[in-house]
């Protein structure tokens, strides 16, 4: 599935959208000290997604199904992850991964390496690395275009 | 940091149940055995950074609150 974006500024937010309060007792990897996030999602986004910091409200991250886009995307948690998520049964698991926006290209990757699973029955997320040669942290999800040139792209989503 | 020389075939133990065997010494390189319980996390370091600057990367800064102007998404099927 190729994405083309394009930016809207929206000026209210009128679509329903479904907040789902995570604890992340790690944190994400290299902001550790950020352990509560919010995970925002609405049809109108989709395939999108926000892991929003409730700490830190300037920190957030967009994120998608990884499914969705590579259908044979397969991951094997360790003991000690799936003990630290208190995962019993795989069916409350659900993953998500980070999109990075290239501004210079334009391209749009995700991060298959260190995706998020969440627990989605204990309401408890963890990021976690991938011992697997097949994935890596920029897998092309598609690219965007910017209809203006917004001094503040980075508030973007 | 504690520094400890081992030699080929030596281990350390750290805490009750956790251990370290130097298994193999070639040039730069080192091959180590851990041993440990299966709720012990054992990480590369370098795949740790690695996914700490594609975070990064990823991560949006300075959105002000509700973050809501940005991307709507017209999905192509390829």
């Amino acid at each position: 599935m190729v994405i083309n974006i394009e930016q809207h500024k929206l000026e209210e937010l009128t679509d329903e959208v479904n907040e789902t309060v995570l604890n992340m007792p790690s944190g994400m990897l290299g902001f550790a000290e950020y352990k509560q996030f919010v995970l925002v999602e609405g049809e109108k986004y989709a395939p999108f997604k926000r892991l929003q910091s409730v700490d830190n409200p300037q920190l957030g991250f967009v994120v998608i199904d990884p499914m969705e886009f590579f259908p044979d995307y397969d991951i094997e948690l360790s003991d000690h992850e799936t003990g630290q998520l208190g995962l019993e049964d795989a069916t409350d698991a659900k993953i998500v991964s980070t999109v990075t926006f290239d501004r210079k290209e334009g391209w749009m990757t995700t991060n298959l390496l260190g995706p998020i699973v969440i627990n989605t029955k204990l309401r408890v997320a963890k990021q976690i690395v991938l011992e697997d040669e097949r994935y890596g942290t920029k897998h092309l999800i598609g690219n965007h275009s910017y209809f203006e040139d917004s001094k503040d792209q980075r508030q973007a989503v | 940091m504690l520094v400890l020389g081992r030699k080929l075939g030596q281990k350390i133990i750290l805490g009750d149940d956790i251990e370290i065997m130097v298994l193999e010494v070639r040039g730069e390189h080192v091959r180590l055995g851990i041993t440990a319980p299966r709720d012990v996390a054992v990480y590369r370091k370098e795949m740790l950074d690695r996914i700490a600057e594609e975070n990064s990367e990823a991560a949006l800064t300075g959105c002000t609150q509700p973050c809501t102007s940005g991307f709507l998404a017209e999905g192509l099927l390829s």
